[in-house]
C-alpha cells in the first residue's frame, strides 16, 4: 500500500511546484523526463549516446516494426499502482530470471531506474513509492525484451506508463480521447488497473469501479481495439484487501470486479481477472504477489496489434512499405 | 600481429593494480606465465606502477585528467609470436559519466570501436543487494529512525552495479553497430570472497550476485561472448602489507581463479584466453 504521506516526503518535480496554471502547461517545464535533458546540442568531440528513458510513440516504432512486440497499456487512476507493477517486474528480472524467462534488453534502463528508486532502501525512503507520472510526459514507454528459452525466442515488451490524471482526463469523452491517444489502437493488451485500497473502502469502491467502466466504455467506444486485443483487470495493492478483517470484504469486491468484466466482455473477448501485490506491506505476501500469472496472461497471447503502430512520418519511415503502411492506417505522409 | 584490449570497470574496480601487478608478472624471470614482455617499448608509466606493486605502495588513482590512453605493451606467446596489446588505463569515472551523463569522447568511442577484446573489472565489495523497502520493514521488523530525508537520486552512486555494467555493454554494442564483444569479467578483490564464500567460483558469483547481467549475456550470444575470472591483484588489503612481503617472490600474492581447475598466480593468462593463440 503506498502511504499517501510518503509523497510529501519525496522531492517533488518541478511541475508539482508551479501554482500558476499557464506555467503548468507551458512547454518549457522540466518534468521528470523533460526532452532538454536528453536533446542539448552535442558537445564538440563527443558523441551522444541513447538517453536510456522512457520511449516516445516515435522511438518506439523501430522496435515493434523490426521484431516481434507488445504493447501493454496500463489505464488506471492517479496512485492506483500502475508504475509499480512495471518496475516490480524489472526489479523482480534483477534477482532471478521469472516465469521462465530471461531480461535480454531494455533501452529504457535510466527510465526503469528512475521510477524503482524510492522502492529501494538506499533512497533512504520509508515507504515504497514511485514518482508520479507528468501528464505533460511523452515519453511513456518501458521497454523490455525478454528471452523465451523454451522457445527460443524474445518479445519485446512496451508498457505504455501512461499517466492516470491524463486518460482519465478524457473519460466520457470519444472524440478527445481518439485525438489525443490514438496510439491506444495498437495496444495488444489493456491492463486495467484498480487501487486494491480503494476497493477495500467501502465508501470508494462503488466509485472506483464506476470511474473505470466509464473510462474502459469510453476507450471501446472510441473504438480503440481491434479483435486481437485482451484485457486485464488487476486488483492492485492486494494485501490491502487480504489483510483485513472484514471476513466479506473479498466476496465484496470479487462482485464489483465481476461488473467491469462483465462490461469488457462486451467489447473484449479474452478478460482475465488478477490480484497483485506488487510491494507488499505486510508479511504474507511475497514481493511481486500475482505479478507471475499476469506476465504469464501476456505471455500466452499472440501479438497482433502492435506492429500497426500508427507512426508519425518522421524520418523512421524511410521504405516505401512503412510509408504505405501508414496511410493504409490514416496517416498524412508528405511523400 | 596486434591486439587492442579496452579494460573497463568503474571506479576502483582494481584496474590500474591489474595492470601493475601484470606489468610485474610479465617481467619476472621466475616465472612461467603465459604471456612474456618480449620487448620493452614505452612502458614508464607501467613500470612506475608494478614499482609501487612490489612494495605495496598505495597506487595513485585514475582520474580523468591523469588517465594513459596510449599504453602497449609488446607480448611473446607461448608459440613465440609477438602481440602488440594495447591497453588504454581509463579512470572509472569516465565510465560512470557515460552512464550517467549518454555521452562518449569520440577518442574514447573509437576505442571501443576498434577493440578486440574486453576486460571489465568489477570490485566484489561493491556489488551489494538489490534492498527493497517493502521486504526490509516487514521482514525484519525493522524500527529503526526514518529522520534522514529521502534522497535525490544520483546514478551514478545509486543505480545498481549490475545496471550500469549492462547499460555500458548496450553503449558498447551501439558503438559497434552490433559487431561481437568478446569480453572477461575479472571479479577483482577475489580474495576477499574466497574468504567469506571458499567454495564460490566466478562463474557462480555472477549468477548469484549479478543476475540480470547473466541472464543479459547468456540470451544474447549472438552478441557476447563472456568468461569470468576471478583475481585478486594485490593480494589482500593494504592493512595486511606485513604478511603479504613475507611471500618469496611478489607475484605469489596474485590470486587468479577460473572455472575449471585453475587456482595460481598467472594474471596473463584471462588475456592469453582472450586473445588467442
Amino acid at each position: 500500500m503506498e502511504d499517501a504521506n510518503i509523497i510529501n516526503r519525496i522531492p517533488a518535480i518541478e511541475v508539482e511546484q508551479v501554482p500558476d496554471i499557464d506555467t503548468l502547461i507551458s512547454d518549457e517545464i522540466e518534468t521528470l523526463n523533460s526532452d532538454e535533458l536528453y536533446e542539448d546540442a552535442e558537445k564538440p568531440g563527443y558523441l551522444r549516446l541513447p538517453h536510456g528513458n522512457a520511449l516516445t510513440l516515435d522511438e518506439i516504432y523501430p522496435i515493434t516494426a523490426s521484431e516481434e512486440s507488445k504493447i501493454i497499456a496500463f489505464i488506471g487512476p492517479y496512485e492506483s499502482g500502475k508504475t509499480t507493477i512495471e518496475t516490480t517486474i524489472y526489479q523482480l528480472f534483477q534477482r532471478t530470471p521469472f516465469c521462465g524467462l530471461y531480461f535480454s534488453d531494455s533501452a529504457t534502463l535510466t527510465g526503469y531506474e528512475e521510477r524503482s528508486f524510492y522502492t529501494r532502501l538506499n533512497s533512504k525512503n520509508r515507504t515504497a513509492s514511485t514518482l508520479r507520472t507528468s501528464r505533460f510526459n511523452e515519453r511513456i514507454f518501458l521497454h523490455m525484451k525478454l528471452f523465451d528459452p523454451k522457445t527460443n525466442s524474445k518479445t519485446n515488451y512496451l508498457f505504455a506508463d501512461i499517466s492516470g490524471e491524463f486518460i482519465f482526463s478524457h473519460k466520457g469523452n470519444v472524440t478527445t480521447l481518439k485525438e489525443n491517444m490514438p496510439f491506444l489502437k495498437a495496444t495488444d493488451d489493456y491492463t486495467f488497473v484498480l487501487d486494491g485500497v480503494q476497493l477495500a473502502d467501502k465508501t470508494l469502491r462503488n466509485g472506483a469501479i464506476d470511474s473505470m467502466r466509464n473510462m474502459a466504455r469510453t476507450i471501446f467506444d472510441a473504438q480503440l481495439f481491434t479483435n486481437h486485443t485482451h484485457a486485464q483487470i488487476i486488483v492492485s495493492k492486494y494485501d490491502a484487501i487480504q489483510a483485513s478483517a472484514d471476513a466479506n470484504l473479498k466476496a465484496a469486491v470479487e462482485k464489483s470486479v465481476q461488473s467491469l468484466v462483465s462490461l469488457v466482455s462486451k467489447y473484449i473477448s479474452d478478460v482475465t481477472v488478477h490480484n497483485i501485490a506488487a510491494m507488499p506491506q505486510n508479511k504474507g505476501l511475497a514481493i511481486g504477489y500475482g505479478i507471475d500469472g499476469l506476465l504469464k496472461t501476456w505471455m500466452q497471447k499472440n501479438c497482433q496489434n502492435s506492429s500497426y503502430i500508427p507512426c508519425a512520418p518522421t524520418n523512421n519511415l524511410k521504405s516505401e512499405f512503412n510509408k504505405l503502411n501508414y496511410k493504409l492506417l490514416g496517416g498524412e505522409t508528405n511523400g | 600481429m596486434d591486439n587492442k584490449c579496452f579494460i573497463a570497470g568503474l571506479p576502483n574496480a582494481g584496474k590500474t593494480t591489474f595492470l601493475a601487478a601484470l606489468m610485474n608478472l610479465i617481467s619476472a624471470d621466475n616465472y612461467d606465465s603465459k604471456l612474456k614482455l618480449h620487448r620493452i617499448e614505452n612502458v614508464q608509466y607501467l613500470a612506475n606502477l608494478s614499482e609501487k606493486w612490489v612494495n605495496m605502495e598505495p597506487l595513485e588513482r585514475t582520474f580523468q585528467t591523469n588517465e594513459h590512453k596510449d599504453i602497449t605493451i609488446n607480448l611473446e606467446l607461448p608459440n613465440k609470436e609477438t602481440v602488440d596489446l594495447y591497453l588504454p588505463d581509463l579512470s572509472g569515472e569516465t565510465f560512470q559519466k557515460i552512464y550517467a551523463v549518454h555521452e562518449i569522447p569520440e577518442e574514447l568511442a573509437n576505442y571501443i570501436i576498434e577493440a578486440d577484446t574486453f576486460l571489465f573489472f568489477v570490485n566484489v565489495k561493491n556489488v551489494k543487494e538489490l534492498g527493497l523497502i517493502s521486504e526490509h520493514f516487514r521482514d525484519q521488523n525493522n524500527e529503526e529512525s526514518i529522520n534522514t530525508k529521502p534522497l535525490t537520486r544520483d546514478p551514478k552512486e545509486h543505480d545498481p552495479l549490475q545496471i550500469q555494467i549492462i547499460q555500458l555493454l548496450r553503449i558498447f554494442l551501439h558503438l559497434r553497430k552490433n559487431k561481437k564483444i568478446k569480453i572477461g569479467f575479472m571479479f577483482s578483490a577475489w580474495d576477499l570472497m574466497k574468504s567469506n564464500c571458499s567454495e564460490m567460483k566466478p562463474e557462480q558469483f555472477l549468477n548469484e550476485r549479478m543476475n540480470m547481467l547473466s541472464q543479459y549475456c547468456n540470451s544474447n550470444p549472438q552478441y557476447i561472448e563472456y568468461y569470468t575470472w576471478g583475481i585478486s591483484a594485490q593480494g589482500g588489503e593494504l592493512e595486511q602489507k606485513d604478511s603479504l612481503l613475507d611471500k618469496e617472490y611478489p607475484y605469489q600474492r596474485i590470486l587468479v581463479e577460473s572455472n575449471d581447475d585453475y587456482i595460481g598466480n598467472d594474471l596473463t593468462l584471462p588475456l592469453y584466453l582472450l586473445i588467442g593463440d
